[in-house]
């Protein structure tokens, strides 16, 4: 058993404690964002419930509310064994031995630890040792009771294509009655199941997303020939992705373009600085820059869509290239860019400037539905871009329509967040933003196809407008 | 790498009824042809014959008025399946620019799903026709002559062994030894891989002395069908280009 132990240790070790210690910085970082965005309300909060008798029996009541995602976390992102590896298959390792180490190693896991380790300092602050001793144990035995349901339901379904998908609806569903009965009195109602189903829709979609990115590294890993020779699909997805970022880098008047927008967002956030400790940035204000700032580079690049693509577009035609891989990776493309915004806007974060959680939202819900609008443009550009060209002052290639279009689609996604806040209030907006764009994130293989669809229909008349410009 | 070990498979084209006007001049109308699986087809003809709009027909980059083309039994405005066993060069606009000529094969032997290994092997074939001036130049497509980047774009159709290959004016920009080595290869390609070839030329020459099947085009009009397997061709333009002189 201790050998095996050993042995397993040694194998997550090489391959994913690298990941482990991405995923603790990821999780410190993010503590420390909360921590300083929020620190006062925290402070008052905890001196607060210090003063309280009952705090045992409220954690008590959010330490279930807590399992529901604590369950759907593991469902869909902890690697569960529950089939012998090869190498012990060949070992003489009894049943039970085996049987026990799963346990073992289900106890010991990592998972079954991180939210002690992110609430032990505030339980430490507001619970009496024996209480703390309680809930650290009761939380432990909840999570390993979920890992080991987990597993079982896991290997019960091994062989469904859907199988977390079912499973999770299952268990959300008792979840949320559960949660409905035993909350009904710390919280409302409607607010509980407003961020549950929320969560759950989220992390189901992001589950999803998930397992297809394991299956295809797995089939890569899997393939016995080295980097060009992994399916055709996936040597096209890299080349899709090849084709859109060196056209970027290789042109001069893309460059100039984007070049110009850093200069604009440089100015934004200058701007932002300029709001004092004192004086908070207005909520609109907040609201409207982070949206303009994050879709800024889909604002350059997206009203001339496939305009790079125009000069040799004939070629492209005439091969079997899937278009709707093109637009994908244009799609991914414009996220990573306005993820690298987000990045940009780390420190105005850390100054607590700028609601960290507004802008997941709004990120999310410009990368995941904003940016598709945007890419519905490729039915209405009909020129093409000189890539070699200036940007400055140079209007070859550059049509009204397009133009116009994708500021109809900005002011579409704009009007239906400003609508979202208004209507729902901050944190339940925040969610919907957030579930609308991991939606259309994890569906773009379906819509991308219709846009194709729509785009072959009206080819003819797009790729002669690409020859006479 | 052998051509005899790939697949010898080919295509047949068939066009039914095609034709295409801008505005009131009629480009193209072409009743019926058929070109057979295996034919190396010249097409000939003045400036403004059709030439090229029948290419673009051919390969769906023009909306037909009426009629349909057909490689095989997929129609080619209706169905992309052919486009994996089509390989077409026409103009410049097939070419990506801004990208190395290694990187645009890759690109396109990628997109016929080649492996990088089978695409540099292939490459291997056209050592002589790129004459040490393609590969290895560290410079984009968009720096080099117009003879080198017809050749770069004739080398992205031929490379992936298709069974129909379609080529618009392949001699042009070719300095002549070029030209032979091109002639050679399309005729290789053609007898040892059973590859259905069209191109077109306004050098009569080169036309007559590798096709089996020679077109006459005028106005969008296929005035002639020429066999040329016993060179009968030669008579036929001879006298036809005379005439219009």
């Amino acid at each position: 058993m201790i050998e095996l132990l050993k042995l397993f240790l040694k194998s997550r070790i090489r391959s994913d404690f690298r990941k482990d210690i991405v995923a603790l910085f990821i999780i410190l970082i993010l503590c420390f964002i909360i921590y300083r965005r929020y620190h006062n309300e925290i402070f008052g909060l905890l001196m607060m419930l210090s003063t309280r008798t009952d705090n045992f029996i409220i954690i008590l009541k959010y330490l279930y509310l807590f399992q529901c995602t604590d369950f759907a976390l593991k469902l869909y992102f902890k690697q569960v064994i529950f089939e012998k590896p090869d190498l012990v298959h060949v070992l003489p390792i009894k049943k039970s031995v085996w049987k026990n180490f799963l346990h073992i190693y289900d106890l010991l896991n990592f998972w079954n630890f991180y939210f002690l380790i992110l609430t032990i300092p505030v339980f430490h602050f507001i619970l009496h040792k024996n209480e703390l001793f309680v809930i650290i144990g009761l939380q432990i035995i909840i999570s390993f009771f979920n890992s080991s349901v987990i597993r079982s339901l896991k290997s019960f379904f091994k062989n469904s294509q859907y199988r977390s998908i079912i499973i999770g609806i299952v268990v959300y569903t008792l979840y949320i009655i559960f949660i409905e009965m035993i909350n009904s009195q710390i919280a409302s109602t409607t607010y509980i199941i407003v961020v549950e189903v929320a969560s759950i829709i989220g992390i189901i979609m992001l589950g999803h997303l998930n397992e297809r990115m394991v299956s295809i590294t797995q089939e890569q890993k899997e393939s016995k020939q080295k980097i060009f020779d992994f399916s055709i699909s996936d040597r096209q997805s890299f080349y899709s992705f090849l084709l859109e970022s060196k056209y970027i880098i290789r042109s001069k008047r893309l460059t100039q373009l984007l070049l110009l927008s850093t200069i604009f967002m440089v100015f934004m956030i200058y701007r932002m600085f300029l709001f004092s400790d004192n004086e908070p940035v207005p909520k609109n204000i907040e609201q409207m820059f982070l949206f303009i700032f994050l879709i800024i580079p889909s604002i350059s690049l997206g009203q001339y869509v496939f305009g790079a693509e125009a000069n040799f577009f004939c070629g492209i035609w005439t091969k079997p290239i899937r278009l709707h891989e093109l637009l994908n990776y244009k799609y991914l493309f414009y996220g990573i860019l306005s993820f690298i915004n987000v990045l940009l806007l780390t420190p105005l974060v850390i100054m607590g400037k700028i609601d960290f959680f507004l802008l997941i939202a709004l990120f999310l819900f410009i990368a995941g539905f904003v940016n598709g609008l945007i890419l519905t443009n490729v039915i209405i550009g009909k020129k093409r871009l000189e890539l070699d060209s200036s940007t400055f002052l140079n209007y070859q290639g550059f049509s009204i329509e397009p133009y116009i279009y994708v500021i109809l689609m900005i002011a579409v996604g704009l009007g239906l967040d400003w609508w979202l806040i208004n209507t729902f209030g901050e944190v339940i907006a925040y969610f919907l933003l957030s579930i609308i764009g991991l939606i259309f994130l994890l569906s773009r293989n379906y819509w991308l196809l219709v846009i194709i669809k729509l785009f072959k229909i009206q080819r003819y008349s797009i790729m002669d407008g690409f020859r006479k410009s | 790498m052998a051509l005899e070990n790939l697949n010898k498979n080919s295509m047949e084209i068939y066009i039914n009824n095609l034709s295409k006007k801008f505005g009131e001049k009629t480009a193209l109308s072409i009743s019926e042809l058929k070109i057979e699986s295996g034919d190396l087809v010249g097409v000939v003809g003045n400036n403004g014959a059709g030439k090229t709009t029948m290419f673009r027909l051919l390969l769906d980059l023009l909306k037909a008025d009426s009629g349909n083309v057909m490689f095989d039994n997929y129609n080619v405005a209706k169905q992309d399946e052919w486009k994996l066993n089509t390989g077409s060069y026409i103009e410049g606009r097939f070419l990506i620019d801004f990208f190395y000529p290694e990187e645009y094969f890759y690109f396109v032997g990628n997109a016929y799903g080649l492996s990088k290994k089978e695409v540099d092997d292939r490459l291997i074939m056209y050592q002589s026709f790129m004459n040490d001036e393609i590969l290895k130049q560290n410079k984009y497509i968009k720096h080099f002559s117009a003879g080198n980047k017809q050749k770069i774009g004739i080398i992205g159709a031929m490379m992936i062994n298709s069974k129909i290959l379609i080529l618009d004016e392949p001699f042009n920009f070719l300095d002549p030894t070029s030209q032979l080595v091109i002639k050679k290869m399309l005729q290789k390609m053609n007898e040892e891989l059973g590859t259905t070839i069209l191109i077109s030329s306004h050098n009569l020459q080169h036309i007559m002395d590798i096709s089996s099947r020679v077109l006459l085009l005028e106005k969008g009009l296929i005035l002639k069908d020429i066999d040329n397997k016993d060179d009968e061709a030669k008579l036929e333009l001879d006298n036809y280009f005379d005439l219009n002189e």
